[in-house]
């Protein structure tokens, strides 16, 4: 075994006992709660408003780099299709990575055929952009004055940009990240964020399946037990033993 | 062709999965070697998926040229350059003469001056963010001006300033931002193990 994981392998597999321990407990009772999300509110009246103006909405991952972030978003960006088909509403997706466009156009496909208007789908308005995505984004944004703009993923400065194009046709704007390099912009110019682990969860409420609720309740076990140990570990190296620093970086 | 397209990319995936994070926790040389091979190939995927995205362009340009749309002038463009740079790239490879000359000297000034505009639309952004709106734009405001004060002229006249600055860095916001990492990485494992272990296929056009 190598050197300094044999505590990173335990939290994993203790991770994954807990990650089906928890979906069986959903599976037999049905009991999930999680606080309402107000993005999700938001992707819902910025495509009810881009509806009645007659207006697009715009989507995209950013420029980050392929990353679980993306699992996240596609599970939005399925509810926000779906409720595009559902308003026949136009949904522009602009792609920086080309490895992330047939995962979209399934994505996209797979909402619109849940919602029977598969004719609607217009497969030319998921655009694959490349190294120039953020100027072919604020052009899209502006030509077409969108009235809703989301953004979740990776993102990096691309979301200040997309927020200010959008901002000036006064789209309502969702974004969510884990880079918490972009949390302040993202959160000081959208009307509401997905912070960090929240896009997860929000995947969750949107459709709560056994699998879903299992990751989401265990990372925040997972999470109490890391509290617990931090607040014991600053305790314990305050009062000068560092037995419990020298066991987890083992 | 059901079997292709969503019970092979999980089989796949798994293998890849297994051995990549099976390599960062057992020291067997081999399968560091296979991993590491398996990382190369990733390069190659994603220049199929790189022709795939390609396709994609020339299908929304050229319709839009064909239906002589307004910016069908800007679309036929976008063509000529794509085709130019792949010519000149098939025949002297991205090190050609001409490639370098044509990446220095057009692509890089346009992509710095498409970045350098970010400069403008962090300015507004900040007017819009410090705007007072609500109980947490103050917040904002009051933080954004005590990092402020820690530099330059602010400094020399208020020397508190810049303890006051590293106070809130280093406590309140290092430990909202650690929050946030902890919560965020413990949500990327498992949303990484479904896909994983195949529980999660919606990216592959089905459900669970």
């Amino acid at each position: 075994m190598n050197q300094g994981v044999t505590v990173q392998l335990l939290v994993l597999a203790t991770f994954i006992a807990t990650f089906y321990i928890s979906a069986n407990i959903y599976r037999k009772t049905g009991e999930f709660s999680a606080r309402k999300f107000e993005g999700l509110a938001k992707m819902e009246e910025a495509i009810g408003r881009a509806t009645e103006m007659g207006k697009p909405v715009h989507w995209s991952y950013g420029m980050g780099a392929f990353d679980a972030q993306y699992l996240a978003a596609f599970v939005l960006l399925e509810y926000a299709a779906g409720l595009c088909a559902k308003y026949d509403t136009r949904l522009i997706v602009s792609i920086a990575l080309p490895e992330v466009v047939p995962m979209t156009e399934e994505v996209v496909r797979k909402a619109y055929i849940e919602q029977g208007k598969v004719e609607s789908m217009q497969p030319e308005d998921v655009r694959f952009w490349g190294g120039s995505h953020n100027p072919a984004m604020i052009g899209t944004i502006s030509r077409e004055q969108v009235a809703g703009n989301f953004m979740i993923g990776s993102l990096f400065h691309e979301s200040i940009l997309s927020i200010e194009a959008a901002a000036r046709y006064n789209a309502i704007q969702v974004m969510g990240t884990s880079n918490t390099h972009q949390l302040p912009f993202i959160a000081a110019g959208c009307d509401a964020i997905f912070i960090g682990a929240e896009m997860f969860a929000a995947a969750a409420q949107l459709d709560a399946t056994p699998v879903r609720v299992g990751s989401v309740r265990a990372p925040d076990l997972i999470t109490s037990v890391f509290v617990v140990l931090m607040v014991v570990g600053a305790l314990m190296v305050t009062m000068g033993n560092t037995t419990l620093k020298t066991l987890i970086m083992r | 062709m059901t079997f292709i397209k969503t019970k092979l990319p999980v089989v796949v995936t798994f293998v890849g999965a297994f051995i990549i994070i099976a390599q960062y926790y057992f020291d067997i040389p081999a399968w560091k070697t296979l991993a590491a091979e398996l990382l190369r190939w990733n390069v190659i995927l994603a220049a199929f998926a790189l022709a795939l995205g390609i396709g994609g362009i020339v299908k929304l340009h050229w319709g839009r040229i064909a239906r002589r749309a307004p910016t069908a002038l800007y679309s036929a463009a976008t063509l000529i350059t794509l085709a130019f740079f792949l010519a000149i790239g098939l025949a002297q490879t991205t090190r050609g003469e001409s490639y370098r000359w044509l990446y220095d000297y057009i692509y890089l000034p346009v992509a710095a001056t498409s970045y350098a505009t970010t400069f403008f639309f962090i300015t507004s952004a900040a007017y819009r963010a410090f705007r007072i709106k609500n109980s947490y734009a103050a917040v904002l405001m009051v933080s954004a001006v005590l990092m402020m004060l820690q530099i330059g002229i602010f400094a020399a006249f208020l020397p508190i300033a810049p303890r006051i600055a590293a106070w809130v860095w280093n406590i309140p916001t290092s430990a909202g931002m650690r929050a946030v990492v902890i919560g965020g990485a413990l949500s990327l494992v498992g949303n990484s193990f479904r896909v994983i272990v195949g529980l999660e296929r919606g990216h592959l056009g089905g459900g669970e």
